[in-house]
């Protein structure tokens, strides 16, 4: 536990010194997946798909707000699907102006869900984000959720509506076009499954979370993963829908342990940026850089030793007393003079 | 010479303006101007949204838009259309509001703080040029 302890300020420090290079390199690493897994899934041989074009979006991503990275998968989704078919690319971009102007902009704190969720489907973890959601955030994330569920079948619909071949430039096929993929979109009972499910999910981390207890987030986190179970399962039957139920089992628990992972680093890690500012004043300008004090802790050793008794040139006795220092992670560094205050003695004399 | 109180008194209002800055540019608004623009916002984006999703539905019934070209009741669908929309202006308009209303609330609590550490920074100021005009008599 101690070392666990000694790492934690280690780790604090070293991101506080290289905090500013080590920012962009992760978010750099998070838009490069989220952008290899849009190319993998949606692969139609667009420019976006090049790896060069990949790291160059990358490195835009690492440098901009959160919003701008969703915005850029959102364009190269769009552009693979425009690779394929035109008209499936407009209405891709349709979808998602929806989405946005009448859902999306009324929870932009919790936006980057409806980029989240669609790339965890990808890796099968998509459970992790509504749970995330609720220990993070409140209700209204549901509507985030909500849509994240809708961008990711949207995509899974245009996949599928593209592998059949639609061929034609007459109006007559595009119409037929749209109304084969809204018609498909629209009445699949798996997405507005989804799309309960995840809200449940989410409301109900949400209020174990505000629990008046210890330990409430934890409960937080495997309550949600077990009504995720509960409800997929249920949701499945009752609605006769095809779900493979042991990956959605091995997903729930692996997005239960990672977002316990991550809540015990949050909790734990308790890590404050170094802020720098400046303002003026009438005589001087004022350039201050404000570093968060990180506590040095140095276990206290324990030890218990018993000492013979000795004398001095007076004859007098002097029983050395035991040295008791406790071992206590965390603890400050003790003052030695204090400690000999209140010591034992053990005389061995009458033992021996 | 350098006022400790008052540097860490400045530091604290700027290392505040700099985290805060949606909440400091609430404070440009009155209430109810902040209000109002997040309403006409929002029933701005419900056009649009109401627009676009009319033509996707028009798209959707395009064959049967055209052969009943004729028949079809239009006063009576422009009624219906026309209801539909000033209802979701209505909802959208009243969800913004609500929200708008929350995040004043939320930002008003987090400005006390930053508004009490702006009236001892101008009280400091006022002591200052109070001893310098006593220090000029003298």
């Amino acid at each position: 536990m101690t070392d666990i302890l000694v790492w934690k300020e280690q780790f604090i420090r070293i991101y506080q010194k290289y905090g500013n290079v080590i920012r962009p390199v992760l978010r750099f690493l998070v838009a490069f997946l989220t952008f290899m897994l849009i190319n993998h899934s949606l692969n139609y041989g667009a420019f976006v798909g090049k790896m060069p074009v990949v790291v160059v979006l990358s490195l835009v991503a690492a440098f901009v707000p959160a919003s701008v990275l969703v915005l850029l998968s959102a364009f190269v989704a769009v552009v693979q699907i425009y690779e394929a078919s035109l008209e499936l690319a407009l209405l891709s971009v349709i979808i998602l102006l929806i989405l946005y102007l009448l859902f999306i902009r009324y929870s932009s704190d919790t936006g980057y869900a409806v980029l989240f969720i669609p790339i965890l489907f990808l890796i099968k973890i998509p459970y992790l984000v509504p749970i995330v959601l609720g220990l993070v955030a409140g209700p209204a994330a549901v509507v985030s959720s909500a849509c994240g569920v809708a961008v990711h079948y949207w995509f899974l619909h245009v996949n599928e509506t593209i592998s059949q071949n639609y061929t034609g430039q007459s109006v007559e096929d595009i119409v037929s076009l749209y109304r084969f993929i809204l018609n498909s979109y629209f009445s699949d009972r798996q997405m507005v499954m989804a799309m309960v499910i995840f809200s449940v999910v989410l409301l109900i981390t949400y209020l174990f979370r505000r629990m008046d207890r210890d330990y409430a987030f934890y409960i937080a986190i495997g309550a949600g993963c077990v009504v995720n179970l509960i409800t997929f399962s249920l949701g499945a039957l009752i609605f006769d829908v095809d779900m493979n139920i042991f990956s959605i089992f091995a997903g729930t628990v692996v997005s239960g342990v990672l977002a316990l992972v991550m809540e015990v680093v949050h909790m734990t890690l308790d890590y404050k940026a170094v802020e720098t500012t400046q303002f003026e004043d009438d005589d001087y300008y004022y350039y201050v850089k404000a570093v968060p004090k990180v506590k040095v802790t140095a276990p206290k050793k324990k030890v218990k030793r018993i000492h013979a008794q000795k004398s001095t040139e007076n004859g007098q006795d002097i029983s050395r007393a035991i040295e008791n220092v406790t071992n206590i992670p965390g603890a400050e560094v003790p003052d030695l003079e204090e400690e000999f205050d209140d010591l034992e003695t053990i005389d061995l004399r009458n033992k021996r | 010479m350098l006022n400790d109180v008052k540097i860490r008194l400045m530091t604290q209002l700027s290392l505040f303006e700099k985290q805060h800055k949606k909440d400091i540019e609430l404070t440009r608004f009155y209430q109810s101007d902040y209000i109002r623009l997040q309403i006409v916002k929002s029933i701005v984006a419900a056009t649009a949204g109401f627009l676009l999703v009319g033509g996707l539905v028009l798209l959707y019934n395009l064959e049967y838009i055209i052969e009943e070209a004729v028949r079809i009741p239009y006063q009576e669908w422009g009624y219906r259309i026309l209801a539909c929309y000033f209802v979701s202006l209505a909802v959208y308009g009243l969800i913004s509001a609500i929200i708008a209303v929350v995040r004043l609330h939320r930002a008003q609590v987090r400005l006390q703080g930053y508004r009490k550490n702006l009236r001892r920074l101008r009280q400091m100021y006022q002591e200052e040029l109070q001893n310098q005009g006593k220090g000029g008599k003298s």
